[in-house]
């Protein structure tokens, strides 16, 4: 049984990010979904802090607070502090992630997360949870609660917001002109990635998180010419590799999340190589 | 060579537009008549883009104003259609012809509602006149150059707008396409519509405006084409930039100057 | 007192121990800024980052394969992993519709993914020889011993003696890789070559302040230091130090406070530099446009009260009447505090006096008004001649640009318009040597 809700856990995870890592990608923002999955490490110490509990809710808040802080240090160190896009993002997201670091040493004993759980998340955590149960007759470890309503909550985005983010990925001018803020899709779009990946980070880790963001999105890109295609691809890809790593990690005796970003690796170079359209090896054959 | 309209579809008054704190676009001054082709003329970095964007308030003003149909940007957005240049788009984008010229109906119908049947039937209509109805469902990464114009073409057209600003629209599209594009202008113009281009050929612009702007930072002259035409002027557009302008521009930047005093 | 006494402790580097401590990470902050400076102005300044996730699988790899911590060998693999994952980036974004930023984000991810399996792998196959590897993953510089620091020291003049013997191709590829290949410089070469230093700088580095942190101590130096100047040569100075002083700080916060993590530190001491750098550096600062602002504010103040003075003048053929600050009002639409602001400072510097409660211009302030007003009619006239404005629409942009121009612009104006009379609105334009209209 405990194996079914890593698993579960992993999907739930991996179908939140590829969904929004293929607009971030599509923005040609990957690195700032990056940066944000490290940034909001000292809004979940101050939420904790604060709120004296490992709650979720607290954290979510303290985790988007900071992912706009981020999105907003970005721009302004770009275009108001005349700092070039790709240092203004490698200055930001280190300086809070250290500031997370040092906060969490500050307040070491309070706090149960550490430098490790942050980066590497135990996803056999969930395993150990105790069951609640939110609906009547179903009983689950309470991070698959959140994870799936996070879960939820992102498909929600994306189904009603789909033409105002369609629009304002692909031709933000365009956009203005027929008076849509791209502003504001902008931070929407930010903060549902701070909110996912401070909700993955307990069982994923950070590290994983970046991964699940952009490696199924990057390998479903090159399958398909199609949006809504390349959207489920993305979170089949990334399901795949939920399962795929488990099993992993178990013959390995090693970290489940790693073995994910492993497999993720996997997918995504066999699809370079080989993928019909766009494959690499097949289009010297066609050659 | 400036002439005036008494009742413009587009007035733009004393415009300057600043790039990094150094002008652009210096005091431009024009107004453009209803249901004429206009060309926007003049070297690379006269400000040709600049103008269009600001014009769209899609870049700050350092100073003036535009009025369209004699009011503000804001309140006439249902009648205005903006085609902005090609490479401002990344056509690796997984999308369809179709889903890129559904896109002009957003305005009118809105981000949260569902196209209607009527939406895509004005596409497709769309399509028809661009001729890339056969593309409908091709995936613009598949598209030639020309192609990829039309689409934009189409998109612009599935607005059902009043006045069009277009920029470089001719530009990388083979002749064929350019003539049917051409003749989709002069089709559009004589439904009253008005058309504003950018455009960088010199040569064909005799041949499609009926009224021109020659820009260099400066206006040089707006009016009709013949009019406009004349050697000295043509001269003075292509002569280079201004020297004392530019010098003036670079100090302005340097001491990070207002463009007005009292902003 | 306690702090004082920390204080003379650290940097008295009495101690073996805080020499090593501070000698290391002295050393990695300095080398690493400088390597850093080229990513930099590469505008390539993430791949450091890759290169920092992308070392772990080879550190393991290599602990694995030759089953050895000996940090020569680590290296040796953290090298190969290193240098691959900047080639496989460059590789995915050349060869497939996968942009430049995906590409990166993915392969750091993915490798880092992959040397935490291999890492968790090692830690749990019970190994007592791994112990310690780990180190990579957050670094420890509290914890640097003898050899470690030989290492660095060996690896950071090594990193400084390449960047001297090769600046000037390193300087050419970072700004025009066309003209470099114009004039047949090896660019592929080079560019190897910068990587692989790169690389070795990011390896060392890694184990003061561990994985994530790292592309910090290549980044920000080089972005601060940029604030400053704008010769490369100035700017890969300042950067060193930067980077040296941010290590030595960081040193000293780990040896007051042993809990607490000196990466991390370091870090936060970069980043405060660099932000400071941004709002206080002179010409490109924010604090500096700020003031710029302030002084072009006094400048159109002074000289729009020296014109009101000038023009009231010509008006009422006196140039030398008092006027009170009421009626001045009348003229000009200012409040009356700033107008007073302006009179004392045009006082101070004798263009105006004060006499019983009224305002007079003096001989110096005549003719420094008269030059705005010139100035100001000369260049409406450039605007309708040359630019071909209505005559109705120039006074705005002439009130504006009066202000700036300068003597020999001025020069030229009148060089170029040919010492006209008047302006485009048939006023007079007064020159110097004029007969006063009083006489």
């Amino acid at each position: 049984m405990s194996d079914f809700w890593i698993i579960l856990t992993g999907c739930l995870a991996a179908v939140s990010c590829g969904l929004l890592g293929c607009f971030l990608i599509l923005r040609k923002m990957a690195m700032i979904g990056d940066a944000i999955s490290h940034a909001v490490l000292p809004g979940i110490v101050i939420a904790f802090l604060f709120s004296g509990s490992l709650d979720s809710v607290p954290m979510l808040i303290g985790a988007a607070t900071f992912g706009i802080i981020t999105t907003y240090l970005i721009e302004t160190f770009n275009k108001k502090g005349g700092l070039q896009k790709d240092a203004s993002i490698g200055i930001t997201f280190t300086w809070l992630f250290a500031i997370g670091v040092i906060l969490i040493s500050l307040y070491a004993d309070d706090v149960h997360i550490d430098q490790d759980c942050v980066l590497f998340g135990e996803i056999a955590y969930v395993a150990l949870e105790p069951l609640t149960s939110f609906l009547p007759g179903v009983s689950a470890p309470n991070t698959v609660w959140v994870l799936g309503i996070v879960m939820l909550l992102i498909i929600a985005m994306i189904i009603f917001g789909y033409k105002g983010l369609f629009l304002t990925t692909f031709d933000p001018s365009f956009a203005s002109t027929i008076g849509v803020s791209t502003v504001v899709w902008h931070y929407l779009l930010m903060s549902a990635v701070s909110v996912t990946t401070v909700v993955s980070f307990e069982s994923v880790g950070a590290i994983l998180v970046v991964a699940l963001l952009i490696a199924p999105a990057a390998t479903a890109y090159l399958i398909t010419d199609q949006l809504p295609k390349m959207l489920v691809i993305s979170a089949l890809v990334g399901v795949i590799s939920s399962f795929g790593g488990y099993y992993l990690a178990v013959w390995l005796d090693a970290s489940v999340a790693a073995a994910i970003a492993t497999v993720l690796g996997i997918e995504f170079t066999l699809v370079f190589l080989f993928s019909p359209q766009n494959g690499i090896i097949i289009k010297r054959f066609r050659k | 060579m400036n002439i005036q309209i008494d009742k413009p579809v587009l007035e733009v008054h004393d415009l300057t537009v600043s790039y990094d704190k150094k002008p652009v676009l210096w005091d431009i001054d024009f107004t453009i008549p209803y249901g004429n082709l206009v060309g926007i003329i003049g070297p690379n970095g006269a400000g040709k883009s600049t103008l269009i964007k600001a014009i769209m308030n899609l870049v700050p003003k350092g100073s003036g104003y535009v009025k369209l149909y004699n009011d503000t940007l804001d309140n006439v957005r249902h009648k205005i259609s903006y085609v902005p240049q090609r490479e401002s788009v990344d056509w690796d984008f997984p999308a369809s012809v179709l889903d890129v010229v559904l896109m002009g109906r957003y305005g009118k119908s809105g981000l949260l509602n569902r196209l209607s049947k009527k939406d895509k039937e004005i596409a497709y209509e769309s399509l028809k006149r661009v001729n890339m109805l056969d593309f409908a469902n091709r995936q613009i990464s598949q598209l030639s150059g020309g192609q990829q114009q039309r689409t934009f073409l189409a998109r612009a057209l599935a607005q059902e707008a009043d006045l069009y600003l277009m920029d470089e629209p001719f530009a990388g599209v083979d002749a064929a396409t350019e003539r049917s594009i051409v003749d989709l202008l002069l089709e559009m113009r004589k439904e009253g519509k008005t058309i504003i281009v950018v455009h960088h050929d010199l040569q064909s612009a005799i041949d499609y405006f009926d009224w021109t702007l020659l820009l260099n930072t400066r206006l040089v002259a707006s009016g009709p084409t013949e009019k406009v035409f004349t050697t000295e002027l043509l001269q003075e557009t292509y002569g280079g930039k201004l020297t004392l302008l530019s010098k003036i521009g670079d100090l302005l930047k340097e001491k990070q100057f207002p463009v007005r005093e009292n902003k | 007192m306690w702090l004082i006494n920390q204080i003379v402790e650290f940097f008295s580097f009495q101690d073996v121990n805080i020499r090593y401590v501070a000698f290391g990470t002295v050393l990695l902050g300095a080398s690493s800024a400088l390597v850093g400076c080229f990513t930099f102005l590469r505008k390539k300044a993430l791949v450091g980052d890759t290169i920092a996730h992308s070392i772990l699988p080879g550190i393991c790899l290599s602990f694995i394969i030759f089953e050895t911590k000996d940090p020569l060998m680590l290296l040796l693999g953290a090298m190969v992993t290193g240098w691959l994952s900047v080639y496989i980036v460059d590789y995915i974004s050349a060869n497939s519709k996968i942009k430049p930023d995906t590409a990166i984000g993915l392969t750091l991810s993915v490798f880092f993914g992959v040397g935490v399996l291999l890492l968790t792998h090692i830690q749990h196959s019970g190994n007592a020889a791994q112990a310690g590897l780990d180190k990579f993953l957050f670094g420890k510089a509290a914890s640097l011993v003898q050899n470690d620091v030989i290492t660095f020291g060996i690896v950071s003049v090594l990193l400084i003696a390449t960047v001297i013997l090769f600046f000037k191709q390193f300087t050419l590829i970072s700004f025009d890789v066309h003209f470099a290949k114009t004039i047949g410089l090896p660019v592929r070469t080079f560019e190897v070559i910068l990587s692989t230093i790169t690389v070795l700088a990011v390896a060392i580095g890694i184990q003061t302040v561990g994985v994530v942190l790292m592309a910090a101590l290549l980044i920000t130096p080089a972005a601060a230091a940029r604030f400053w100047t704008d010769k490369l040569k100035v700017m890969i100075v300042i950067a060193a130090i930067i980077g040296g002083v941010s290590g030595l700080f960081g040193a000293f916060i780990s040896f007051t406070a042993p809990s607490m993590p000196t990466g991390p530190w370091i870090v936060v001491v970069l980043s405060f530099i660099a932000i400071g750098s941004m709002l206080v550096a002179p010409k490109n600062g924010a604090i500096s446009k700020i003031r710029k602002q302030k002084k072009n504010q006094r400048k159109i103040l002074e000289d729009n009260i020296l014109k009101l003075l000038y023009k009231l003048g010509e008006k009422e053929n006196d140039f030398f009447k008092n006027r009170s600050i009421t009626t001045l009002k009348n003229y000009r639409e200012i409040p009356e505090n700033k107008f007073l602001k302006g009179l004392n400072i045009l006082k101070k510097k004798n263009l105006v006096a004060l006499v019983n409660d009224l305002w007079v211009l003096t001989e110096e302030g005549k003719k420094a008004g008269m030059r705005i007003v010139r100035i100001h009619r000369l260049w409406e006239l450039y605007l309708t001649t040359y630019l071909r404005i209505a005559p109705d629409h120039v006074h705005e942009d002439a009130e504006t640009i009066e202000h700036i121009i300068t003597p020999e612009m001025e020069l030229k104006l009148e060089h170029l318009l040919d010492f006209p009379e008047k302006d485009p609105h048939n006023v007079n334009i007064p020159y110097k040597n004029e007969k006063d209209s009083n006489e």
